[in-house]
């Protein structure tokens, strides 16, 4: 079945990619939801709101860049296979 | 499909018949049912009917196997290659433990995305639970996986980054990603499979002859790539959490 079709071994990355497209936006409404939650908990209104969004859009960027950087690996190796 | 204006058949079959008792047992520990006749909703009946479905069809067709296999049994053989390969390939030689989990999480999403093409049924995975149940699952999963094979106090400290000085701002970015997961498993499988047959209702309400077809088709294609995607980012997850060394 190997070799059937040249792009094959490519589609679980390009599925990957696709998957990262919604872990921005997931990430910030779990921040936000944390924030509402422990405002709720505290009465801190709105300051935890404020701060826990605020992480919730670096966390959704880190998990973006990680993804990317591990796809980027993957591609760097495909490159230059190693001697 | 046709859940959006009447219940099916099935559900209301299911319900007549095993709806009264369920109320009953529900009464006794104190849980008072409104309407006995709508006990099961219909992701649970359909949920449970894919159950009972798949153990059935699959225990069967692992009768009798050969060595040299043929028909059913070379495609049995061809899916749990695919995932042993998939396994393998992400989280690496040790990733075939994990396959009982991942293959029937996969098969399972992947027949409840194509049940709703058949008419009369519907797909369970158009609902919020169902696919929040599967992704809870893969997230408790793969955490306790991850305790298991680095020990609690090594794996909670993966969270907290490689400079003790950010950890308390790392914590919280970690706590946050991680849950995230969940959320956009879950998400994601239930946003394409509604939207995929909705779409379908909604052809099929204008011109019910032909015209849904092409749909059909590529609804067929999406929910297999969902069922993928969902068992790919599983094993992606459960590669990171019992990965030792590297910064995932």
């Amino acid at each position: 079945m190997a070799g059937k079709w040249k792009g094959r071994e490519n589609i679980p990355r390009f599925l990957e990619l696709s998957s990262l497209g919604l872990m921005l936006p997931s990430s910030i409404a779990v921040g936000l939801f944390f924030g509402y939650l422990l405002d709720k908990w505290l009465g801190t209104h709105p300051w935890l709101l404020i701060v826990f969004l605020l992480l919730g859009v670096v966390s959704g960027f880190l998990s973006l860049l990680r993804g990317l950087k591990r796809l980027g690996k993957d591609d760097a190796d495909d490159e230059h296979p190693a001697p | 499909m046709e859940a959006l204006e009447h219940s099916l058949f099935i559900v209301d079959f299911f319900n007549r018949v095993a709806g009264r008792p369920l109320a009953a047992l529900l009464l006794r520990i104190g849980i008072e049912v409104k309407d006995p006749a709508h006990v099961f909703p219909d992701y649970m009946v359909m949920s449970l009917l894919l159950l009972v479905g798949l153990t059935l069809t699959l225990g069967l067709s692992a009768r009798g196997l050969r060595l040299v296999p043929a028909g059913r049994q070379s495609v049995l053989e061809m899916i749990v290659q695919g995932i042993e390969g998939l396994l393998t390939d992400i989280i690496g030689p040790d990733g075939k433990k994990y396959l009982p989990v991942i293959g029937t999480l996969g098969l399972f999403i992947l027949f409840g995305n194509l049940m709703g093409l058949v008419p009369g049924l519907m797909s369970p995975t158009s609902k919020l639970n169902v696919t929040l149940g599967c992704a809870l699952c893969v997230f408790v999963y793969y955490h306790w996986q991850g305790i298991k094979s680095q020990g609690l106090f090594k794996y909670l400290k993966h969270f907290m980054g490689p400079i003790p000085l950010l950890a308390p701002l790392l914590v919280p970015i970690e706590l946050i990603s991680h849950f995230s997961r969940p959320v956009s498993l879950s998400i994601r499988l239930f946003g394409n499979i509604f939207a995929e047959e909705l779409l379908i209702v909604i052809i099929a309400s204008i011109i019910p002859v032909l015209l849904p077809l092409p749909f059909m088709a590529v609804a067929i294609f999406t929910g297999t790539i969902q069922a993928f995607v969902f068992i790919l980012l599983a094993c992606i997850y459960i590669g990171g959490a019992v990965a030792h060394e590297e910064d995932h």
